[in-house]
């Protein structure tokens, strides 16, 4: 792996560069991505994050190093093998990818507000699409593999009525690439999908995660997210409950090192009537490490009898860490039960005390301790190679 | 005190009660049993006064007045009681607070002055005694920490603290252990006058043996089906509801 | 009307005796001219400190606000909306004279919207004239009361008295400690505020003094007016103790558009500073417009030891933009926050606080309460910030939201910056609603709706209404029940 020095760019030039690279590559817009687009809303530019000297509200504890660098535009690699070591019991379907403008997917999609859905529905390099066709686990590989590069991604995903699956996507980045990647997906009623966005081995490059999905009546999202050791990493996710019985759960378990961000950003709508929602995350934050934590519950006045949650828990693991918590709540319905939590904290001496006279080092007794925290998110996969999986892959210091 | 002519009450247009009729006199303790889904609740809610519960025929005369016709509060004040099957709690309001609301509300009904707080804390300590409530439970909020079965007893405070002319009691004795059910109807008991009534709505006939009732009534399809003396729920007892359901009244 | 009963015989004679007393602070009053030409300018600026015949240092520290003032831009993010304030179109001075004949000369002058809310509130007549402004000095019998109790509190080396007589009699211990908390170039409010306070409280209490009395702007005379731009410093020396009470339930009446008030509070060593507040804006037209646009700067700084309370109770036609807040610098210190904020019809609140975590083992505690009815938008905004010095901190944050009917919002944004592994931070929200089972409960205890919404909507806040001084809780119960009357149909 090289290390390419460059002299970093200003703020204001780097985001004009990266506008000018996706704005000009126009060339391959499918054309109802195109109808999107115009329908768009908000701030047009990506100077708009940082007005004045306070960056935008949304962005508000993120550092902009990725509009810093003088990328070049490149192409993500799509795969459908996951490239993680193979997971026992788990026999992956393959995605097969179809024409975008023919998914229907799209027409649920949200229009765009921000600046980077705007330009990576502009500008993407690959436009891919897919159905899942029957029940069952699918992998799906995103890669930025090349060093300098900014690979702008748009993937839609329909799951149709009554399919039951899991899919476990992976973005592995060269530590020098940039990947922007937007995901829809559209699930339609009744169907359930599990969805993993998972860790790669090794350090990792940045990422900024675009998740958008709308679950209609009855439909069921679980999403759980446990990326570590990227750069620089900030997931969005959009999530619209938009038919009765709908339910979208949120997991994650974090853990940013020095000089690593990790950044979540949730907005979970509740459009329709008896709706369930729910967020669960657990962080761990390193010495130089920040994590950024807004998670938003929107509940629009037709969202009577809804039930949505959210617990966001985070241990700052040293002095020199840093941890930005938002729990948010708009609620325009009066018959709803919403709660959210949010709570930092350091590791409890007692717990501690109590695993040494037994007999256990203090790190593994602090290995430990971390560990069952950050499982708190994931002890809910359901399949249970990924659980081990993402166990033995939470970036903790062994 | 209490007469229910022909009452027929539907929820969300599915009809629960069809031709219920009771008469209930001073001094009178009418039990109603019934199987699963038979009306009891719904009939509690109706003389009550619930929103959500249509009445498509038939009427409640309680002490001479249209009863169907007053507020759930004008009901209370006319002097009737539920003991609420699921009690709720009230944050940050104690119980002291509540009942002094209440018991103010009905003074003022009567034009009576409002009730002074000595007065007020000896008849709450005097009725906690009754129902062997710890007196602390006076100063936390309504319900709050109580586990079910201390709710119902909580319910049977109230009951004594208001004195009703007419007590519902709403399957007061499920989820009660045996000394908490022999609590309870013990302070039903001393409460029984010759010029109040109460009408026990139970599942089981475990608590008629603590309080012996004038009249039992098996409820079933929204009417009353059979009617008779206390054997009526050993009978029920032994044989179930069965054999009752296919006779008619 | 009976007001009759409480005047003096020649209310004229009392009115210029009370006047003459005003004189002894030195003020001028030019017969031609009581009001400074409109608008905002560096002589605007030297023409008030001039008027009001403030110390040297005043000067320096007007101009030096008005000059930053001018660098900075009006902040836009509140989640509700108000039109563009033209700040040159506006009177920055006016004599006590010029306000005096502005003022109603009796009770009959009133808006009847307000006399009513008076009667509602159980307000007696003597104190409703007060209230509304009306000369007061020509009502004896609080002008003796007032000055008994500032008698009893100078004994104890206690000061509490407006800014402007502070200014004259304290100038020192102003200098010390104005502007300390709140730099004249904090945020743009304060600027406009620093450059052109007119008047407010001043409060000094002396080292382990505990002060006897609940201290409330009610004692200073004149004060029922709500300035435009006032200016509140309150100082607890080592080991002092001050409730201090600002507001009241009567709706305050303002021509004004716009309100931008500074409060400091400086709490030294060992003291503690409780400061409660009930505001109660005018409620507006049915559509809510006539409102006030109300910026506050409230901010408070603990050192070693020390505590300050914020509580307060909100409602009304207010834009309201205003986050008490507590910098715990010193090790050990506390800071609290209780709030219950209404809103009702259209109105609009925009409210929480700031606690800044920087000594070691500090202590904060947020209870927020919020009650949304009719078409109004609630919205609590709050941050604690964990420095990396604050070892040990400690913060517990409860932000709830009820909602009334199905018509209104509830809002909660709370930032949570951590910087030190050894600090607790929780945060807790909840949203609830009275709901159909709770109002049958009561009514089947006999109670009615409207009367068992108030009972429920006590039981809500009782945390907060608990930290109130007594008699300040039971107006806030009054006002709280007043107005959500024909919220829950």
């Amino acid at each position: 792996m090289n290390t390419i020095t460059v002299t970093p760019l200003s703020l204001e030039a780097g985001a004009a560069h990266l506008e000018k690279l996706l704005r000009e590559n126009t060339s391959s817009l499918p054309g109802t991505l195109r109808d999107k687009l115009a329908a768009a809303q908000g701030p047009d530019t990506l100077a708009a994050l940082f007005p004045g000297e306070s960056l935008h509200e949304e962005w508000k504890y993120t550092p902009l190093s990725i509009l810093r660098t003088p990328w070049q535009l490149g192409q993500a690699v799509l795969s459908e093998e996951p490239s993680l070591p193979s997971l026992p019991g788990v026999s992956p379907h393959p995605i097969r990818p179809e024409a975008v403008e023919s998914s229907p997917a799209l027409e649920s999609l949200p229009a765009p507000i921000t600046p980077w859905e705007r330009l990576i529905l502009s500008g993407a390099t690959r436009y891919a699409a897919a159905t899942l066709p029957k029940d069952g686990f699918y992998t799906l590989a995103v890669s930025q593999p090349t060093p300098q590069q900014a690979a702008p991604t748009f993937y839609a995903l329909h799951v149709p009525s009554g399919v039951q699956a899991e899919v476990l996507l992976n973005t592995p980045t060269h530590p020098e690439a940039l990947l922007l990647l937007q995901l829809h997906i559209a699930l339609e009623a009744g169907a359930r999908l599990t969805f993993y966005h998972a860790a790669p081995e090794g350090v990792q490059g940045s990422v900024l995660f675009l998740f958008s999905t709308a679950i209609e009546r009855e439909a069921h999202l679980s999403f759980y997210s446990f990326p570590s050791r990227y750069r620089w990493i900030r997931t969005e996710s959009r999530v619209l409950l938009t038919g009765p019985g709908a339910e979208g759960l949120l997991y994650g378990a974090h853990t940013p090192h020095e000089n690593e961000l990790c950044d979540t950003a949730i907005r979970i709508s509740h459009l329709a009537p008896h709706t369930h929602s729910n967020q669960l995350f657990r962080s761990i934050a390193f010495k130089g490490g920040r994590r950024v934590f807004l998670g938003r519950i929107h509940v629009a006045r037709e969202g009577q009898k809804t039930n949505a949650y959210q617990s966001h828990k985070a241990i700052l693991w040293e002095n020199g860490a840093e941890v930005y918590s938002r729990p948010q709540l708009e609620i325009f319905a009066d018959d709803v039960r919403c709660t959210h939590g949010v709570t930092t904290g350091f590791l409890q001496g007692e717990m501690l005390f109590y695993l040494r006279s037994r007999g256990i080092p203090d790190a593994a007794a602090r290995a430990l301790i971390a560990e069952g925290f950050l499982m708190e998110a994931l002890e809910s996969v359901p399949t249970e190679a990924l659980r081990t999986y993402a166990r033995h892959n939470l970036g903790l210091p062994l | 005190m209490l007469e229910i002519r022909n009452l027929h009450a539907s929820v969300d247009g599915k009809p629960i009660l069809k031709g219920l009729s009771l008469t209930i006199n001073p001094g009178e303790i009418h039990a109603i049993m019934g199987p699963n889904g038979a009306g009891k609740s719904t009939l509690a809610a109706v003389l009550a006064g619930k929103e959500g519960y249509e009445v498509t025929a038939g009427e409640v005369l309680f002490e001479g007045q249209d009863l169907l016709a007053l507020s759930p509060e004008e009901r209370s004040h006319a002097g009737l009681f539920l003991a609420f099957q699921y009690p709720v709690e009230i944050p940050g309001v104690s119980m002291v607070q509540f009942l002094r609301a209440a018991l103010n509300a009905h003074r003022a009904a009567k034009g009576e002055e409002p009730i002074d707080t000595a007065q007020l804390m000896s008849l709450l300590r005097e009725k906690a005694a009754l129902l062997k409530l710890d007196p602390a439970f006076l100063t936390r909020s309504v319900n709050e920490g109580f586990s079910g079965g201390e709710r119902k007893r909580a319910e049977i405070f109230q009951m004594a603290v208001l004195n009703p002319r007419l007590a519902i009691l709403d399957e007061t004795d499920s989820g009660l252990d045996i000394d908490a059910l022999r609590i309870v109807a013990e302070a039903v008991m001393s409460l029984h006058r010759p010029d109040n009534a109460f009408l026990v709505i139970t599942h089981y006939h475990r608590i008629l043996q603590y309080l012996t009732p004038n009249f039992v009534h098996i409820l079933a399809d929204g009417r009353i089906v059979r009617t008779g003396g206390p054997e009526l729920a050993l009978a029920l007892e032994e044989k179930g509801y069965e054999p009752f359901l296919s006779q008619v009244v | 009307m009976q007001t009759q009963n409480h005047l003096p015989d020649d209310p004229q004679a009392v009115l210029e005796a009370h006047l003459e007393k005003e004189y002894k602070w030195g003020f001028e009053v030019p017969l031609e001219e009581e009001l400074a030409p409109k608008g905002l300018s560096e002589d605007i600026i030297e023409y008030i400190w001039q008027k009001k015949n403030e110390p040297p240092f005043m000067l320096d520290f007007r101009m030096r606000a008005y000059r930053a003032w001018k660098t900075m831009k009006e902040p836009h993010w509140l989640n509700g909306h108000y039109d563009p304030i033209d700040y040159q179109d506006a009177y920055y001075y006016a004599s006590p004279k010029a306000l005096s004949e502005k003022q109603p000369k009796s009770l009959d002058e009133i808006d009847p919207e307000i006399k009513r809310m008076f009667e509602r509130l159980g307000i007696p007549l003597e104190e409703q004239a007060i209230l509304a402004g009306v000369a007061v000095d020509a009502v004896l019998d609080s002008v003796s009361v007032a000055t008994t109790y500032k008698e009893r509190l100078a004994k104890m080396g206690i000061i509490f008295c407006s800014m402007s007589e502070a200014l004259q009699n304290h100038p020192d211990l102003v200098k010390k400690y104005l502007g300390t908390v709140v730099p004249y170039n904090d945020n743009f409010f304060a600027a406009l505020n620093s450059a052109v306070f007119s008047d407010g409280s001043f409060v000094y209490i002396p080292k382990g003094v505990r002060c006897p009395v609940e201290l409330s702007t009610y004692f200073r005379i004149n004060a029922r007016k709500t300035g435009q731009f006032e200016r509140t410093l309150i100082v607890a020396d080592e080991g002092a103790y001050v409730s201090y009470l600002e507001g009241c339930t009567a709706p305050a009446r303002s021509e004004h558009q716009l309100h931008a008030a500074v409060v400091e509070l400086i709490a030294l060593p060992g003291s503690y500073i409780k400061y409660s507040t009930i505001q109660n804006w005018y409620p507006g037209d049915k559509e809510g417009r006539g409102g006030v646009l109300n910026f506050v700067t409230k901010r408070g700084i603990a050192h070693e030891n020390a505590k300050i309370s914020w509580t307060q109770l909100e409602t009304g036609a207010a834009i309201t933009w205003k986050y008490p807040s507590v910098i715990l610098k010193g090790d050990n210190s506390v800071g609290e926050f209780y709030s219950v904020a209404v809103t009702n019809k259209y109105q609009q609140a925009d409210t929480g606080t700031k606690m800044i975590h920087i000594g070691k083992n500090t202590r904060s505690r947020i209870v927020s309460k919020g009650i949304s009815a009719g078409k109004s938008n609630n919205t609590y905004r709050g941050l604690v910030q964990v420095l990396p010095s604050a070892e040990n901190a400690r913060n517990f944050s409860q932000c709830d939201s009820l909602l009334i009917g199905s018509q209104c919002g509830a809002h909660t944004f709370p930032y949570i910056e951590t910087k030190n592994p050894t600090a607790i931070v929780e945060h807790e929200a909840t949203t609830s609603r009275i709901g159909e089972e709770i109002l049958f409960y009561c009514n089947q205890r006999g109670i009615p709706t409207q009367e068992a919404v108030e009972l429920i909507i006590n039981g809500y806040c009782q945390e907060v209404l608990a930290q109130m001084p007594l008699e300040f809780a039971v107006e806030a119960r009054k006002l709280l029940a007043i107005s959500l009357e024909g919220s829950v149909g």
